[in-house]
């Protein structure tokens, strides 16, 4: 690897630490390569970024946060966690297992992980604490389980995988989601196990048939929000529209839902809803758009296929170069969040996929499992930072579970998807056959 | 600077390496290093490395990249559409007259390049245009038929020429993604796509293509084309060894183009896709009609000048 | 006395009128985005029929969406970063150093962006370059991106001269 290059990393991973926005770090290094490099015309940057993020297959991304936000301000997580409360609420470390499926089902509506730390933790954390779970606890319990938005379709982070290498969005949709389920259930039992020694209160259990009544009735009130990701994945897969319109249409189901089913939206609401969601949107889009730039000067500058040869004159055995691949994204998840990580290493290493022949499906669920884990790993742990701020509590207090969580769920997660591909490539070669 | 110092030039194209394209590049770069003395190199970078064709079709422009094997959008210039004008060509003899260096419509393209910063070298000659379909395909042979409940992609170049083609010919037209193609035929949100030729439905449609419809609707181009400002980096004679070295391989490309086409077809067949051929009574009134009723519908997207000229070339 | 005030409270009238606009723009481009890819579905699945040009709409439509809403997250200080300084060290003199640092390198980055996209705008122009399907100038959409850009110049500016006088504060007292 040449020394330009490595210095161009170092410039950018100071920058991003002092705090200049991930997205101007990109520019930034991108400039530091051409004013090094011999470079005659400079627009092919902006060209670059012009030509990829004004593609039709990226504007799923601002249409799944705008269904998102809508939903989320029609109240829809809270008729979530009204089910899920009415199933497991009444079992000993229940509300627990309530957070993380909830959280699951929240993410098949919304594509982003800060959506379901803000909309499920802001309800969720509060009411854990006062049925007697430690603060600290709650947080990283919300913040590692939101991870599973990006896991669960639809999901930014897929978007942007199938988008940055040319591989179809709906076969990389399903990838994670086998994992994701892993995960779910490996959260539930350290949950039971975490929980074992605090102070819980536990809610009568109540008679088997007011039980089933509550249910019943709780589930007939989140209907209409359960069956948005039905109707998004029955679109796509049933051949009516691409992942984008699917999109299209749950905005537009999910406006007369928060209107008028909810009833929890006033036109001042819907106005704020949209506008707001388009902000996150757009500062997303910046992220994708400068790094769309570096990208290209990087491929000008021939790094994929440095870091191609450089791996293989390490070695050649498969397993070992996963192993690489797998400890190069961790300590990509370490420095980056997933969007900026998955624009970055995902055309850098698709080379060496193809080269040990790992199907670009699967490289998705092996890179979706390793960049979601970077969300909740510090140093850069925006997730894990953003549910402090939700939980109202110090980094340090939520430390502990999360490691649990990382080394004990998340880890082995990330090498069973590594290295057993049917985890990934089952279910998408089941439904669109691949 | 050294007397050897030698120019280096990039030169991207949009087919996976090991595709007659890729090959066909190569051979070109290495031609050059050979024949220039290693006073020009040419680095090749296969499958859209530095972008995808539109983009690249920029970069050539402003100068970012040098060179590029690829197909032209009409993007700069509606009247570049004339490189995949519906029947304008349907067989390869009148292909290779056409379009070969010193062509007439060869040299109508190269004096469309020329105020988008651009010298032609050569044409690359992809084979004869089709349409690949997910189903069976009735009648196909008839230009009167209707073939409503199928969905065509067409490209988003090509929308202004070749929807209204697919519409006189009786079918649906429809727009999608390049990204979401494959899977949009695989789960029928569309039922298949027209703009390739039979390497394409071998590489890029393989496993969803039922049919292939050898419509002959145009002869595929791609350009070998070099930014101006590169151009004149070098020499006046490496300039004229560069463009004999690309004419002669693309006179090479066309003596094999039926041969390559033929050879993916066959391919089609043995994995079972069902191939469908014209004979020329079949193809003369499929072209005929299409020449009638859609050429005086879409002449202004050539200009009154070229569409007359190419009316008069082909009315000889 | 009075001309002071009175057009220090139209600057500040100006300032809530933009952010507004902004807010319009993000609100009604997201809406018609939404609006024209429905539209294509609805059409195409139900009525069989495809238009062509609204994914190349919605798309430019998108991107110029993108770039106002980037200089609206400038203000509202949304864009994402991976600041060590600011989770790890306590609030002080070298955090605030390090911001008005960081608005610095900002500012002048986006000045960058703002001169390459000024190129394009002209390069676009002066070969009159078209969408393929609706025939759009392109440049527009470059005028669009660059509206957003110089606005995100403009407000990281600010904000380095709001860190720059809470540091002198800070320093004095
Ligand atoms: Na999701
Ligand atoms: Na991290």
């Amino acid at each position: 690897m040449s020394s330009i290059v490595l210095w161009d990393v170092a410039l950018l991973i100071t920058l991003m630490m002092i705090g200049v926005p991930v997205a101007l770090t990109f520019v930034a290094a991108a400039l530091f390569l051409i004013v090094m490099g011999d470079y005659g015309n400079t627009s092919f940057m902006i060209t670059a970024g012009f030509a990829k993020t004004s593609s039709m297959v990226l504007l799923a991304i601002p249409l799944y946060i705008l269904a998102g936000s809508i939903m989320t301000n029609g109240g829809i997580a809270k008729r979530l966690l009204d089910v899920a409360d009415s199933l497991f609420g009444h079992y000993r470390g229940g509300l627990g297992v309530v957070t993380v499926v909830t959280t699951a089902v929240f993410g098949a509506i919304s594509g982003m992980a800060s959506s379901a730390v803000a909309a499920i933790g802001s309800i969720m954390i509060p009411r854990m604490v006062e049925k007697g779970y430690d603060r600290g606890y709650a947080t990283s319990l919300v913040a590692c389980s939101a991870v599973l938005a990006l896991l669960i379709p639809p999901s930014a982070t897929m978007i942007l995988y199938g988008w940055v290498t040319s591989t179809s969005i709906t076969a990389v949709f399903l990838a994670p989601v086998l994992p994701a389920l892993l995960l779910i259930s490996l959260f539930c039992f350290w949950n039971f196990v975490l929980t074992r020694k605090m102070p819980l209160v536990i809610e009568k259990k109540v008679s088997f048939k007011e039980a089933k009544e509550n249910i019943f009735l709780k589930t007939r009130k989140a209907g209409f929000g359960l069956a948005m990701p039905v109707i998004i994945l029955g679109f796509i897969y049933g051949g009516v529209t691409t992942p984008t319109e699917a999109a299209a249409v749950a905005v537009m189901y999910a406006v007369p839902v928060a209107f008028w089913v909810y009833k929890d939206m006033t036109w001042g609401s819907f106005y704020e809803a949209v506008w707001k969601a388009a902000q996150v949107t757009a500062v997303l889009m910046l992220v994708i758009f400068c790094a769309t730039m570096l990208a290209r000067v990087l491929t000008f500058e021939d790094v994929p296929q440095q870091i191609l040869t450089t791996l293989l004159s390490i070695t050649e055995n498969k397993i070992l170069l996963l192993l690489l691949v797998n400890l190069f994204l961790l300590m990509v998840g370490m420095f980056m969040e997933d969007v900026s990580g998955i624009l970055l290493a995902a055309p850098l290493l698709m080379p060496v996929m193809n080269e040990i022949g790992v199907h670009p499906v699967h490289f998705a669920a092996i890179i979706g499992t390793n960049l979601g884990m970077g969300l909740i790993t510090p140093p850069t742990a925006p997730i894990l930072y953003f549910g402090t701020l939700v939980g109202g509590v110090k980094l340090p207090q939520v430390i502990k579970p999360t490691l649990v969580f990382v080394f004990l769920a998340y880890l082995p997660v990330v090498l069973l998807t590594t290295f057993i591909p049917e985890l990934a490539l089952w279910l998408p070669r089941l439904v669109t056959g691949l | 600077a050294s007397t050897l110092a030698s120019t280096n030039f990039r030169l991207s194209h949009s087919a996976p390496p090991g595709s007659d394209r890729d090959i066909w590049a190569k051979e070109f770069a290495k031609q050059v290093k050979i024949q220039t003395e290693d006073r020009v190199t040419f680095r090749v970078y296969p499958a859209n490395q530095l972008g995808d064709w539109e983009e690249t079709y920029d970069q050539l422009s402003q100068g970012s990249i040098d060179a590029a094997v690829q197909s032209l959008s009409t993007k700069y210039d509606k009247r570049i559409g004339i490189s995949w004008f519906p029947y304008s060509v349907s067989d390869y003899k009148s292909a290779e007259q056409a379009w070969n260096v010193g062509g007439f419509l060869f040299d109508v393209m190269n004096g469309l390049l020329q105020k988008q910063n651009l010298t032609l070298l050569a044409p690359y000659a992809n084979g004869m245009g089709g349409m690949a379909v997910s189903s069976n395909v009735e009648q196909a042979d008839n230009p009167n038929a209707d073939h409503k409940n199928l969905k065509i992609r067409v490209w988003p170049s090509g929308a202004a020429t070749h929807r209204p083609v697919l519409e006189r010919l009786g079918y649906n037209t429809t727009t999608m993604p390049w990204a979401e193609l494959y899977t949009g035929v695989q789960t029928g949100v569309i039922d298949g796509m027209i703009g390739g030729t039979p390497e394409n439905a071998v590489r890029d449609w393989n496993g969803i293509v039922k049919t292939w419809v050898q419509l002959n609707d145009h002869f595929e181009v791609n350009w070998l084309v070099m930014n101006q400002y590169s151009m004149s980096r070098i020499s006046e004679n490496d300039r004229q060894t560069i463009q004999n070295i690309a004419k002669e391989l693309a006179t090479e490309r066309f003596q094999q183009v039926a041969k390559s086409d033929e050879s993916y077809r066959q391919e089609l067949k043995d994995s079972g896709v069902t191939v469908i051929t014209f004979n020329e009574q079949e193809l003369a009134s499929i072209s005929d009609a299409v020449r009638k009723d859609v050429w005086p519908h879409i002449k202004d997207e050539l200009g009154d000048d070229l569409y007359q000229l190419m009316v008069n070339h082909y009315n000889e | 006395m009075t001309t002071i005030k009175t057009s220090i409270s139209f600057f500040i009238a100006l300032w809530h009128l933009k952010l507004r606009l902004q807010q319009w723009v993000m609100f009604s481009t997201s809406i018609a985005f939404t609006l024209l890819v429905f539209i294509q579905v609805i059409s195409r699945y139900i009525f069989d029929y495809s238009f062509f040009g609204i994914e190349e709409a919605a798309s430019y439509l998108a991107i110029i969406l993108y770039f106002i809403g980037a200089a609206y997250g400038t203000h509202a200080k949304g864009h994402i970063s991976a600041s060590i300084v600011d989770s790890l060290c306590h609030p002080g003199r070298f955090v605030n150093a390090s911001h008005v640092i960081t608005c610095l390198i900002s500012t002048f980055l986006c000045i960058y962006l703002c001169t390459e996209t000024w190129e394009l705008v002209q390069f676009n122009l002066k070969m009159d370059v078209r969408s393929v399907e609706l025939r759009i100038p392109i440049a527009w959409i470059y005028i669009g991106m660059l509206t957003g850009m110089i606005l995100m110049a403009f407000y990281f500016f600010i904000e380095m001269i709001e860190a720059f006088c809470h540091l002198l504060k800070r320093h004095i007292s």
